[in-house]
């Protein structure tokens, strides 16, 4: 039972010391990003209070989690493939490079069209900071996890995620939609989805006022919002946790080497099942931060152009009225 | 391959006279002048490709310059076509032209609509086609090179 209590006290100082302040950043922003924002804070908070619970509280059998939605997800749901992995606190994590196309129906008509290329090999963690032209972040591999290195080691300064959301009027929808496609692709992004008129691309984040210039071409601006957020807190707050609770792994690990009896050593094991249980959450949430920095999120929903109800102005010439598809294929 | 037929119009003594060689597939409409607008010539080909010649009055001396931007801003701005392409163009009988290529997107399909204009004289001639896309982008050659061999 000493080293019980050993494992509590200790894995009690981690919850502590793991905590997240939730406190909302200082910088200038619209209110929907606020609102974000402060959503997903609470989602960190609410994070934070999830680890605490995992470590201190007793295990229940059969106990599961309600899912929650990452914040983005929430305003811009992306489905995701396979390739995704989902991790036990019931939050889907994508892999950037296999998120799924969603009812990519290819071209309605005889143009001659090619298949889309196949999406990009996965990039490593380390390639999807790197493309961050923002931040100089040096990458180390995880030591102790072995896992993909998300473990940057300068992230001193603000970590921005850039989404947009666009509304075009344009003309022939389908091909559209396959322009912005390719012009993802060119700039070294990704489709993300694509429905009959809507379509979700990621590209390098310093591809993102470039691609974004090029995409409000392809049609009139009917509405248009870009959102950055600082995920440079909750980034760090996150790594310091992973750091915390591997220190407390290794320590648990000790202690199971030197416990006495078989009693002791299970419970031992039923915290370290915890600690590792919640390493593996916080490891996912980093490399979904990670990968939300170092490739932007281009939305963008086609509609038809529109007629303009009232014309301000109209020249004395009837003719002209008498102008169009309809008059003409009137047969 | 276009039909040698000559879409010849002289319908009325004061009308102005022009010719235009229709392009193969599509059949001339008969009784055009009753139409409302009245067409000086009217064609279609089975699959609804449509191609119409109108001639206005142009009393008011304007330019192609200024009835080509009056036909965009109408097409463009009132009735939400894509102005897709604006070219000058010449008639075979040697008048300046220009020549306008819209789309259009309509209840999920897509269309295309071209627009020839002319001054010869006191008239103004609008040469018009259109049709959904696909039938249309398999002829657009036949009816460009067709307005281009127009005589005023």
């Amino acid at each position: 039972m000493h080293v019980i209590r050993l494992a509590s006290v200790a894995l009690f100082s981690v919850g502590c010391a793991s905590g997240y302040a939730g406190a909302p950043p200082s910088f200038p922003m619209e209110e929907a990003e606020g609102q974000r924002l402060e959503r997903e804070q609470n989602l960190s908070a609410a994070a934070a209070r999830d680890a605490m619970d995992m470590t201190l509280a007793p295990s229940r059998p059969g106990a599961t989690r309600p899912p929650r939605a990452l914040s983005e997800q929430d305003a811009e749901p992306e489905p995701v493939a396979d390739a995704g992995y989902e991790l036990s606190d019931g939050i889907r994590y994508a892999e950037t490079e296999s998120v799924a196309v969603v009812a990519s129906s290819r071209r309605r008509r005889g143009r001659a069209s090619t298949p889309p290329p196949a999406p990009p090999p996965p990039p490593s963690a380390e390639d999807q900071l790197r493309a961050n032209a923002g931040s100089d972040v040096r990458l180390a591999q995880n030591a102790t996890g072995g896992a993909q290195a998300t473990d940057a080691v300068d992230t001193s300064g603000p970590l921005l995620v850039y989404t947009a959301a666009l509304g075009l009027a344009a003309y022939d929808v389908e091909d559209k939609l396959d322009r912005v496609e390719l012009l993802a692709r060119e700039r070294g992004g990704f489709l993300a989805s694509r429905t009959n008129d809507r379509v979700i691309v990621r590209v390098p984040a310093r591809q993102f006022q470039a691609a974004l210039a090029a995409i409000q071409e392809l049609g009139d601006v009917i509405t248009r919002q870009v959102d950055v957020a600082d995920v440079g807190e909750e980034f760090r707050d996150t790594q310091t946790r992973i750091e915390t609770l591997e220190r407390m792994r290794s320590r648990l690990e000790e202690l199971l080497a030197d416990a006495d009896d078989v009693e002791d050593a299970l419970a031992v094991e039923q915290q370290l099942e915890r600690i590792v249980l919640q390493l593996e959450t916080l490891k996912g949430r980093l490399r979904y931060l990670s990968d939300r920095v170092a490739y932007s999120t281009i939305s963008v929903r086609f509609a038809e152009r529109a007629p303009q109800s009232e014309p301000a102005f109209e020249l004395p010439f009837p003719w002209l009225r008498e102008l169009g598809l309809d008059t003409l294929m009137r047969l | 391959m276009r039909t040698p037929i000559l879409a010849l119009l002289l319908a009325a003594a004061c009308a102005p006279s022009f010719s235009l060689p229709l392009p193969e597939r599509f059949v001339a409409l008969e009784d055009q002048d009753d139409a409302r607008p009245p067409y000086r010539m009217r064609a279609t080909t089975p699959d609804g490709v449509v191609l119409g010649v109108r001639t206005l009055d142009n009393g008011v001396e304007g330019s192609v310059t200024f009835w080509a931007e009056a036909v965009t801003r109408r097409l463009r701005d009132q009735l939400a076509y894509a102005l897709l392409a604006d070219e000058e163009v010449r008639a075979k009988s040697g008048e300046a032209g220009r020549l306008l290529r819209f789309g259009r997107d309509l209840e999920g399909h897509t269309y295309r609509y071209l627009v020839a204009l002319y001054v010869a004289g006191d008239t103004l001639f609008l040469v018009e086609a259109g049709g959904r896309e696909e039938p249309y982008a398999a002829l657009e050659e036949a009816i460009e090179a067709a307005i281009a061999d127009l005589s005023l």
